[in-house]
């Protein structure tokens, strides 16, 4: 009941004009930047991070969530219609849903992804709403021990579960650990690693690190390995509605989709990758067409659609009620609460009733408007899809600099932001993931802020991460993380 | 034995030594808290050093585990040269020619860097582009950009 009063407060801000334009607002640029090739959520949301900087708290992170929303919604086109996912969570997308594409079945592809994305997303806000009070009684008994191990088990399943090579991994998170680390420290208020330079004292933006890993550095690494490669663009032919047939064949998968997605996001369990391929699998084994799969299969785009949009909508969860990201996308979205001030966690809850209300209702709000965006309006975003790539690349970059120098207008930031570009260029060669260098520099502080608190209560007793159950759980939990793999391999062999 | 990933882990390994060395310098003030602003620096640094040598023992041991598979083209300096030429160019000049035209010189190079062969059509959306997104950041949105022309006497 306490609950769904939180809520009808929470829409009663979401719906005054104000609100609602910049949720339009913020749905519309999403789309329209998350649909552009090589564009990820993560990178959308980053470089529209400087466009919200002048709002109020509320209208900037209600347009923020229309963004993050709509970089996932125009994303799926992209992958269904160019086979170029913008992030790992959309691979299986791309393939299944490009394979439709070039059967003449581009238009149910999209209609499955786009109604798929909407029922996961808002069941899976539905469920956001439920949760999200509960957690956050549980986390007003976390201590800065608590919060510490958790932290300490988001960085293990962000590295270490993901991606080819856990140590590649690590080394992405250290890398962004150091990044994290230059600046004044917030305890004892002295400089570290500023190496004299006024300009670091206030640390490195992560609008700076996100653009630059993302945007320049890929831009540096496809103008040097692939300037000349041309994608071939499926076209939409005939209806893009469904049949019925495709109806019986979608709606299963999407319960399911949001059913699997749903709790890996919320979950520090490495992101929205595992859920995709988890779904994908589930659905290839049920289907009653399984010889269909590989050749473009509709349950294979449903399905894992909507475990991405339920998982990252999970993901909101351990965002909003601890604090916690578990993703780059999610880090970004951390970033753009503490432009305010802002830090999420039960206190907010507390403090900021009408902000976190607003922000949950204007969720439902936004996967409407994304519905229409994307459905009867998606002949306007395949028209992006068409910009040759010298005009796509020359665009991103304007859009890059654009967010690093608007941040205080000074050339030391478009220089760190193109030194940060080289360091994205060779992970891209080396194939280093990106997303916990993100996770690392956002998580970095605040985590030694919470270690050292922890030993400023103990007294400087180390034994308190052990000795506190929860914490003592999840710290055991990070080191399966680490080197359960590696004694699996050693038991089997 | 790969030499660039040789290089990386070395590289990275370095960074981290530099890293250990600067927090080896900066004075130790634990006071109440009981942990000083050194400690958590020192255990990233460690972090840091040892990524690296696993890195670099890899990369002599046969290289980087698990690579993606597939030929590379070779790298195109070209390509490479037009993108860095115009990012740097852009810091360099946004002060003093403004917004729209750095901006519009970085969009010119990053075509020129994909290959584009119409130059024309490449510096008029420049100029669209770049004069469309500085009105909208500066008059809606409210972002304080340097228009380029001289300030206003009086």
């Amino acid at each position: 009941m306490e609950t769904l009063n939180a809520l009808l407060a929470g829409f009663a801000v979401a719906l005054t004009p104000h609100n609602l334009l910049w949720c339009l607002v913020g749905c519309t640029l999403g789309t329209a930047v998350g649909v552009l090739p090589g564009v990820g959520p993560a990178l959308t949301v980053a470089l529209l991070l400087p466009a919200t900087a002048k709002l109020d708290p509320t209208g900037a992170l209600i347009m923020f969530a229309g963004i993050y929303y709509g970089g996932m919604f125009g994303g799926s086109t992209t992958s269904i219609l160019l086979n170029t996912p913008g992030e790992s969570a959309s691979i299986v997308t791309a393939i299944e849903g490009n394979l439709m594409a070039k059967r003449g079945r581009a238009g149910p592809a999209l209609a499955t992804s786009a109604i798929g994305s909407f029922i996961a997303g808002t069941i899976a806000t539905l469920l956001l709403t439920v949760m999200a009070p509960i957690v956050v009684e549980f986390a007003l008994k976390f201590g800065p021990a608590e919060y510490f191990a958790l932290m300490v088990l988001a960085f293990t399943t962000v590295s270490g579960v993901l991606g080819a090579s856990a140590l590649r991994g690590f080394t992405s998170l250290f890398l962004g650990l150091a990044i994290g680390l230059v600046g004044i420290d917030a305890i004892s208020a002295q400089p570290r690693f500023t190496l004299g330079v006024a300009e670091l004292l206030d640390g490195i933006d992560v609008v700076v690190v996100a653009v630059g890993l993302f945007a320049v550095g890929e831009t540096l690494y496809v103008a040097a390995y692939e300037p000349r490669v041309t994608e071939t663009m499926e076209k939409v032919r005939g209806s893009i509605w469904m049949t019925v047939e495709d109806w019986k064949r979608s709606w299963k998968p999407w319960l399911r989709g949001t059913a699997i997605g749903f709790p890996f996001g919320s979950i520090p369990a490495g992101g929205a990758e595992i859920p995709t391929f988890l779904s994908y699998a589930i659905e290839k084994k049920l289907s009653p067409h399984p010889e269909e799969f590989g050749k473009g299969a509709i349950e294979g785009v449903a399905g894992p659609e909507a475990a991405n949009n339920a998982s990252s909508t999970g993901s909101l969860v351990p965002l909003l009620t601890l604090g916690l990201p578990t993703s780059a996308t999610a880090a970004i979205i951390l970033a753009a609460f503490q432009q305010y001030g802002l830090q999420p966690g039960p206190q907010l809850f507390e403090n900021s009733p009408q902000l976190v209300w607003g922000l949950i209702a204007s969720l439902y709000i936004g996967n409407v408007m994304l519905l229409v965006l994307n459905l009867p309006l998606v002949g306007i975003w395949v028209k992006l899809l068409a910009i040759p790539r010298p005009l796509l690349y020359g665009g991103i970059l304007v859009f890059a600099t654009l967010g690093a120098y608007g941040l205080r207008q000074s050339w030391f930031d478009l220089f760190l932001l193109y030194l940060i570009g080289l360091l994205g260029f060779l992970m891209r060669r080396y194939d280093f993931p990106v997303a916990p260098v993100i996770v690392g520099l956002i998580l970095g502080p605040l985590s030694e802020q919470q270690y050292r608190r922890a030993l400023s209560i103990s007294q400087g007793d180390m034994t308190v991460f052990v000795s506190h159950p929860i914490s003592a759980t999840l710290l055991a939990l990070s080191l399966v993380v680490v080197f359960g793999p590696w004694v699996w391999r050693r038991l089997r062999s | 034995m790969k030499a660039g990933e040789l290089l990386i882990g070395l590289g990275i390994a370095g960074l981290g030594l530099f890293l250990a060395a600067q927090t080896y310098a900066l004075p130790d003030a634990p006071g109440y808290a009981h942990v000083g602003p050194r400690l958590f620096p020192g255990l990233i640094a460690a972090g840091v050093i040892a990524c690296g040598v696993l890195l670099a023992r890899e990369a002599a041991s046969g290289g980087f585990r698990k690579l993606p598979e597939g030929e590379r083209a070779p790298l195109d300096w070209r390509g490479f040269g037009w993108i860095s030429a115009g990012a740097l160019g852009h810091m360099a000049l946004i002060g003093s020619i403004g917004f729209i035209a750095a901006s519009s010189l970085l969009f010119f190079a990053a075509a020129r860097g994909f290959g584009s062969t119409r130059p024309l059509r490449d510096a008029v959306v420049a100029v669209i582009l770049a004069g469309v997104v500085f009105v909208v950041f500066t008059q809606a949105l409210g972002l304080s950009l340097p228009s380029g022309l001289p300030p206003p006497k009086g």
